[in-house]
């Protein structure tokens, strides 16, 4: 464009721009302390409408009292003073959302912070939103692979789905959760990684680990660090979900991770108490139910006509002492499709990731599992049941029957076969390729010392040898003939060493 | 415990008491009024209670409030001239800041109408951007 242009569309602009009056609401702040604010006026303040503080911070109204209003402020709260006045902004909390958000770290109200600059939306939408209806909803169909052999064998995920992750503190949560999103990678699937009340130095490691694997093109950080005041904490989860909700809107696949809904809930309990709204068990509100409820509710499936989008989430809740019957897990466990249950034995014992196979669940997943997973993973949930049963013999191997023993050492073998280092997820082809081995006893002759070796060299045999059949079994083809040359490359293998 | 009461409530309370009370009565009422503040640990607030009054007694009789905010001194006319949008009976309180640059912000209990010359500057920036 030429200068005269410019000139010519800037005074066009300028002169079209009306002059009005703004008129507002105003409250005057009559108490401020713990990041809460009581603030007298604003009759006519709605709900989690968001407020104007002085200094350019904003607050959400959550307590709408008879003669004041309770609200949180988002942000730093020390320049507040009392008499302030507050400003109604008319506008339901609500967060800018778009495609510039991928691969960018923002905090709780979309905010970059990652030294980038600024991103740039047009759109807004509210962090709190009514999840989809019946209606427009459909049952899971594809999976969303987690590159976990244990997880896409035992405990398969769809999309669509809201899956557990639990366990102790150092049990390897988060671990499950970046596995998942470092292996999203040209499966077209749109991550969100939500870190509430997380150490900055944990939060910089991940994305330092997602930027290294390539995972920051697909991928969008929302944190609220340990640091942080509670409200942030506690829309922070709500701010993922609506970015999601953007993306899903648009008929595309994301898939959200809650990093962790424990400390949401703590920050929501703090926040409760503040306001002074009666607390129940362990101190939390009465409706912290509702506050993971409203907000696991809102992933989901849409059919065709609604676009076909999905949200995946992958909640985590950590436990103390391995006690699931705590009030925030119990409720989370009930509201969520299964969990994946890691236990703090296991993973001190080597097992890695460290499954509980036994308590760990997914109930609606299995629909989603491609065919040829479908078959060869049958068998190996019988085998992990049977070994379970009789572990506790295996130490008088030498008084067992035949067949006892059979089931002891391939138990063992898949135990082995579905341990797995961190940061190396592996395609669906080649977790189907040694399941199917391990548990068709083509590894019964190996040492279980030497498993892993036997396992790598096999997937390096597998990718250079038999890439067409490989091609069939991630594109989900399985009959009778894909089975015999499975069987047979299986044996060729064995014979090859 | 008592529920806790607002100032505002103390000042409605006062309103209420002294409505239609003259002479020895007033005195006897703001007496007890007095010592309803000790009892309940409110005479600290009194301060706070007295100017609540007063804006509880002036919305009573109908009174205005307004705060009128330019960026340089205004004649009384101008002035005059903005009391008359808002009604009969309206107290006008002038208040200079440079910062506004222009225009004028008036604020009444609990609203404020903005037509300064920064708010327009800022939202033509907004429109631009």
């Amino acid at each position: 464009m030429s200068v005269d242009k410019i000139v010519e569309e800037l005074k066009k602009n300028i002169s079209a721009f009306e002059k009005t009056v703004e008129t507002k609401e105003l409250g005057v702040v009559l108490e401020v302390g713990d990041g809460i604010a009581r603030i007298s006026g604003l009759t006519k303040c709605q709900s989690n409408e968001m407020l104007e503080f002085p200094g350019n911070t904003f607050g959400v109204a959550l307590n709408l009292e008879e003669e004041t209003v309770g609200a949180v402020i988002l942000g730093e709260y020390k320049h507040i003073k009392e008499g302030d006045s507050v400003k109604r902004t008319g506008r339901i909390l609500s967060v800018p959302v778009g495609e510039n958000f991928i691969g960018r770290v923002v905090n709780a109200l979309g905010q970059p912070v990652d030294d980038v600059g600024e991103v740039k939306s047009k759109e807004f939408y509210p962090i709190e939103r009514i999840a989809s209806g019946v209606m427009s909803r459909e049952p899971v169909s594809e999976p969303v692979q987690t590159g976990i052999k244990a997880i896409d064998a035992l405990i398969p995920i769809g999309r669509g789905q809201r899956e557990l992750i639990i366990g102790d503190r150092q049990t390897g949560k988060t671990a499950v959760a970046v596995d998942t999103i470092i292996n999203q990678k040209g499966q077209d699937l749109i991550c969100i990684y939500v870190a509430v009340g997380q150490k900055e130095s944990k939060i910089a490691r991940t994305v330092a680990k997602l930027k290294e694997h390539g995972a920051m093109d697909y991928t969008i950080v929302v944190k609220a660090g340990a640091s942080e005041p509670s409200p942030l904490l506690y829309i922070a989860p709500y701010t993922g979900v609506a970015m999601a909700e953007y993306f899903m809107d648009k008929g595309k696949d994301v898939l959200v991770v809650y990093d962790d809904l424990t400390k949401q809930a703590w920050a929501y309990r703090e926040m409760s108490l503040l306001l002074r709204r009666p607390p129940g068990r362990e101190a939390y509100p009465g409706d912290v139910f509702y506050l993971h409820s409203r907000l696991l509710e809102r992933a989901c499936r849409l059919n065709k006509e609604n676009g076909g989008g999905s949200i995946t989430a992958l909640p985590i809740i950590e436990t103390q002492a391995s006690d699931v019957t705590a009030y925030i897990p119990t409720n989370v466990i009930s509201i969520t499709d299964g969990q994946i249950y890691l236990e703090s034995d296991l993973f001190y014992k080597g097992i890695r990731p460290a499954l509980n196979v036994g308590l760990s669940v997914s109930r609606v997943g299995s629909s989603a599992q491609t065919k040829p997973m479908k078959k060869v993973a049958g068998k190996i949930k019988i085998g992990m049941a049977q070994f379970k049963e009789m572990e506790a013999f295996a130490q008088f191997a030498s008084d067992l029957d035949e067949e006892t023993k059979k089931q002891i050492s391939l138990g063992q073998r898949l135990t082995e076969v579905l341990k797995q280092p961190q940061y190396s997820p592996l395609p669906v082809a080649n977790q189907v390729a040694v399941i199917y081995a391990v548990s068709n006893g083509y590894a019964s002759e190996i040492e279980i010392e030497s498993i892993q070796e036997w396992e790598s060299k096999l997937h390096v045999f597998f990718n250079k040898t038999k890439s067409s059949l490989m091609e069939k079994i991630t594109k989900g083809e399985w009959s009778d003939d894909i089975e015999k040359e499975l069987k047979d490359a299986c044996i060729d293998y064995s014979k090859q060493k | 415990m008592s529920k806790k009461r607002t100032n505002k409530q103390y000042a409605q309370i006062l309103w209420e008491a002294t409505k239609d009370v003259k002479g020895k009565d007033l005195e006897e009422v703001l007496k007890n009024f007095v010592l309803l503040l000790v009892k309940e640990q409110k005479f600290k607030q009194s301060d706070k209670i007295i100017s609540e009054f007063i804006a509880y007694a002036k919305k009573q009789a109908g009174i205005v409030e307004i705060e009128v905010t330019t960026a340089t001194d205004i004649n009384k006319n101008t002035l005059n001239e903005i009391r008359k949008v808002f009604g009969g009976k309206v107290e006008a309180n002038n208040k200079v800041d440079k910062d506004i640059l222009g225009g004028v912000i008036v604020k009444t209990e609990d609203k404020i109408l903005d037509g300064s010359l920064k708010t327009q500057l800022r939202n033509l920036k907004n429109k631009l951007a």
